[in-house]
């Protein structure tokens, strides 16, 4: 009998657990790439003390090749591949001329590797025909299957699969009408030996057939004709020079560059990571995503599974990249749809944010209005380019915890915290993910690093501590004969505590002292101030913190009572009758965060970005409150107030 | 599964807070306010000793004492100076406010850099199966080293249970029970229950600061404010537990109590991990809790009342 009894809280307990692990479905590794991963459980992941070796073959170095092969090495360092670690690489190349693909291939294939990585278009041709003993993947390619790796994605040659990005042609095509309404000649050049170019130049002759444009062609064997090609081209009268990947054009980019210039003619090309040699725009193919993209492929032949059981996939993550600079000496302007598309094109997928407030508190509620004024202001459109999940431990801290749990199970992109416990517990569970804090006092003093640039590496945040010594110099100066001045602060916030000891050094310095009176509950604020009067301050200096934001009437209304002047450090208060405010906005605090939040998403490490203090104190000053306490606040205060 | 996980591992560590609680409320019938105040006192106490280079086992172990003496506090004050239990707990709870303060000498410390408990099983993990190791359960990914902590406080938890359980099975156990009972009955026999009750008060307040003590190293910080609202939850975890296993032998509350304090949790973690408005959290959770209260009488509604027919 005692048994059942116990299986009902199992059942409850079980219950409870499936449907918290129903919830978390999504983040089940076996469902985001549906029968490649369940069936190879860790085969994605390094297999601990084995090492790897790749070959890795392309047709030239250039600077797509430099993109997309760093977005493939951080792919597989995810995945623990780690190069000069667990994973050694043979690299050769063709030294761009296609004669030399065959010999690299057969010596490559001769090497003791675990796969060949093949690169480029013409690299795979010469690599179908030459690679019999190692399984290859590749990648950087517009048309695998043109190149010969098989009849379709799902059905090709078993020793090889990869990844294909064929680039955007009609884009491309409607980009130039677009910037070029009148455009009539097209100028293309590249090397018709090339199977991706020939592929992609029919496909552009076609797309434009009926649209009164005609594509002029020039067709070259080696790097070395391509500068007289294009020059013969511009001699055609020609609007536009299009050149797409095309790998001998590629490798000899400056010298179309400098034809193009020297005729005055537009370059548009389909590889951005060439725009800033000279060209006026790429419509194009992000290499480095497409690098990344390649990454679990190459990780899951090299622990052992056969290409022949993964499809070819086409991967394109397209990105317009337009030379403003290029523009100018040409008198062109974009239309604005792709100046706007082009902070678009960045993130295909809305970045994940999530926000976790301690406690409800006009101080986070502004961390949180500012951080999402910010990045409205950088052209961030919630929903489309990011969405934000906020979550509020409503003061409880189990709950805190569940947060972090919670959120610890997710894949954010970047986590903000507006509150030094947030902070604090987000920091002990995450520590691959970014996290930009707001409305802490003081992070060192958390925990959060020895200073302000030696930091936690997936963090950084805003301290929100006041300016002190400013307040001190601006009071002193205001009320004359100032002996003693007063704040109510907060025992149990860490920041009260930390402000009220800062105030107390600021005071100091300039040989005033200070009364400090603690407070625990918004009812004994009041009581607190009165304590403060009964003291004999001769001013208020009120610290800012959650309770005393929330409850901070109360202290002026004591200090009105008493005629005791207030100055405060919170910019609504100098509407409530504070004389002066020295405000280093929680409002401001969230815009500085959503700043470096936006830094983190443009690339740069967290580790790299210092805490900062809020970056900009506004003094506001109450000419009605002067008037009422009888002070004059000095003229260059208030010619700062503007 | 992560999420599950980490919210598994809080429940048990808050287990220890819901058995205190159960040795006031039900063995007792004493309602001690003095759980908010002890949960941040442990917390005070480990994180503060902690800092100071203290081995975190020994931490722990002083805060367990230190817990003990503020519920000790609380039981001699009801019992000698004859004040209401209610308001004893609430006395010591708001004086350990301050204690709590100058236990820590600020209003949080922070654990980030330091060796803690659970630092000591990370290492563990790390060690067996590697740094930053991934397991693979039922097709989620997750961090070994949870996986170990996870079972370090199912381990505690159930070492903690069974000697509550043998405790209250002692001598001096049985008379405790029997002082929440029936107290004149007990009297009678010749036992003083005023030191039955503060023996149980610092027993109580023991468990739940060590809870805080844990809940401290895990979380990486003590705050003066962890504890409040603790008292509630911890309540709601023991009442829970009752409420589904409906059983009023003494293994079988105990039981409760934890896998009351695991649910909570869990339910919890639902009510965050559907994303709704996060001012609606705690009326979510309400709910829940009101849900997995009702829950058993619902199912006995429906079970077939095959006794009464037999007996007919």
């Amino acid at each position: 009998m005692k048994i059942r009894k116990f299986i009902n809280g199992l059942v409850a307990l079980g219950a409870a657990a499936a449907l918290l692990l129903l919830s978390d479905l999504e983040n089940r590794v076996g469902s985001q790439d549906g029968k490649e991963q369940t069936k190879e459980e860790g085969g994605l992941h390094a297999v601990k003390g084995r090492t790897y070796k790749i070959g890795l073959t392309y047709f030239a170095p250039d600077a797509t090749m430099e993109a997309g092969l760093v977005g493939l090495w951080d792919g597989l360092k995810e995945l623990g591949f780690v190069e000069d670690s667990n994973l050694t690489i043979i690299r050769q190349h063709a030294n761009g001329e296609m004669a030399n693909l065959q010999p690299i291939h057969l010596n490559m294939d001769n090497e003791d590797v675990n796969l060949i990585l093949i690169n480029t278009t013409p690299a795979i041709t010469a690599a179908v025909s030459t690679v019999k003993k190692h399984p290859m993947v590749f990648t950087m390619t517009y048309s695998p299957l043109e190149a010969g790796a098989g009849k379709s994605y799902t059905d090709h040659l078993p020793n090889i699969t990869g990844v294909g990005s064929f680039p955007p042609v009609e884009k491309t095509f409607d980009f130039i009408r677009d910037v070029f309404p009148n455009v009539k000649r097209i100028g293309t050049v590249y090397n018709s030996s090339e199977i991706n170019s020939v592929k992609v130049v029919e496909k552009a002759r076609e797309y434009i057939k009926d649209k009164g444009i005609t594509l002029i062609e020039n067709t070259v064997v080696n790097t070395s004709e391509v500068y007289q090609a294009t020059y013969a081209l511009c001699l055609k009268n020609i609007d536009v020079v299009w050149v797409t990947g095309d790998n001998t054009a590629l490798q000899s980019m400056p010298g179309i560059v400098k034809v193009c210039k020297d005729n005055k003619i537009p370059l548009i090309l389909n590889d951005v990571d060439y725009v800033e040699q000279g060209a006026l725009a790429a419509v194009g193919i992000g290499w480095y995503a497409t690098g990344k993209h390649t990454a679990p492929f190459v990780a899951k032949v090299l622990n052992g599974e056969s290409p022949a059981n993964i499809d070819i996939e086409n991967y394109v993550e397209e990105d317009i990249t337009l030379n403003q600079e290029v523009a100018k000496t040409l008198g062109i302007t974009f239309p604005d749809k792709y100046i706007q598309m082009k902070k678009k094109a960045k993130r295909e997928n809305p970045l994940k944010l999530c926000l976790i407030h301690y406690v409800d508190s006009p101080n986070s509620e502004n961390v949180e209005k500012g951080v999402r004024d910010e990045l409205k202001r950088q052209g961030m459109v919630e929903g489309t380019d990011f969405t934000m999940k906020t979550f509020n431990a409503q003061g409880d801290n189990a709950t805190l915890n569940s947060i972090t749990e919670s959120v610890a199970g997710e894949k954010w992109d970047l986590i903000f915290a507006s509150s030094t416990p947030t902070i604090q517990s987000l920091a002990k569970k995450i520590k691959n993910i970014p996290i930009v804090f707001s409305n802490v006092g003081d992070p060192v003093k958390a925990g959060l690093g020895n200073s302000f640039t030696d930091h936690l590496p997936n963090m950084t945040g805003v301290s929100t501590m006041s300016d002190f010594d400013g307040l001190v110099n601006l009071v002193i100066e205001t009320v004359p004969g100032i002996k003693t001045i007063g704040t109510v602060f907060t025992p149990n916030e860490v920041n009260s505590v930390a402000y009220k000891d800062e105030l107390n050094k600021a005071a100091l310095k300039r040989g005033l002292k200070l009364i400090a009176a603690p407070a625990g509950s918004a009812t004994e604020v009041s009581d607190a101030s009165l304590s403060l009067v009964s003291n004999r301050i001769n001013a208020f200096t009120q610290i800012s913190d959650n309770l005393t934001a929330s409850s901070g009437s109360s202290i002026i209304k004591a200090a009105y009572d008493a005629r005791i002047p207030y100055f405060g450090f919170i910019t609504e208060q100098i509407k409530s009758g504070a004389i002066a405010v020295l405000a280093r906005d929680y409002y401001i605090a969230g815009v500085d965060a959503g700043k470096q939040a936006m830094l983190i998403f443009d690339g740069k490490s967290p580790k790299d970005i210092p805490y900062q203090y809020v970056s900009k104190t506004s003094y506001l000053v109450n000419p009605d409150a002067m008037h009422y306490f009888g002070v004059k606040v000095p003229k260059k205060y208030i010619d700062l107030s503007n | 599964m992560s999420l599950l996980i980490g919210s598994i591992t809080i429940g048990l560590i808050l287990a220890l807070l819901a058995l205190g609680i159960f040795i006031s409320f039900r063995i007792f019938n004493f309602p001690d306010m003095t759980a908010e105040g002890s949960f941040t006192c442990g917390a005070a106490t480990g994180a503060s000793l902690i800092v100071a280079g203290m081995n975190p086992l020994l931490a722990c172990l002083i805060a367990f004492i230190v817990g003990m003496l503020a519920g000790a506090t609380t039981g001699v004050i009801h019992t000698h100076f004859k004040i209401n239990p209610l308001l004893a707990g609430i006395l010591v709870m708001t004086a350990l406010y301050s204690v709590n303060l100058h236990i820590m000498g600020k209003s949080n410390t922070p654990l980030l850099n330091e060796t803690t408990v659970f630092t000591w099983i990370e290492r563990l993990s790390s060690a067996i199966s590697g740094p930053d190791a991934v397991s693979s359960l039922l097709g989620w990914e997750v961090n070994t080293r949870n996986i170990w902590i996870l079972f370090f406080c199912l381990l505690s938890v159930t070492t903690f249970s069974f000697i509550l359980f043998w405790f209250f099975r002692t001598n001096i156990g049985t008379a405790m029970r029997a002082t929440g009972n029936n107290d004149q009955m007990i009297r009678a026999l010749g036992v003083n229950t005023k030191v039955m009750i503060i023996i149980g008060t610092a027993l109580s307040n023991g468990f739940v600061a060590l809870a805080g003590a844990l809940l401290a190293q895990y979380q990486g910080f003590a705050d003066v404010q962890m504890g409040i609202g603790m008292m509630v939850w911890g309540l709601a975890s023991v009442i829970i537990g009752e409420a589904i296993i409906n059983d009023n032998s003494l293994g079988a509350v105990i039981l409760g109590a934890v896998i009351g304090s695991v649910l909570f949790r869990l339910l919890v973690a639902i009510a965050l991990r559907w994303g709704l408005n996060p001012n609606d959290l705690k009326i979510i959770t309400a709910l829940f809790v009101f849900v997995a209260l009702i829950l058993p009488t619902l199912m006995s509604y429906r079970k077939p009342t095959y006794k009464r027919k037999v007996n007919a």
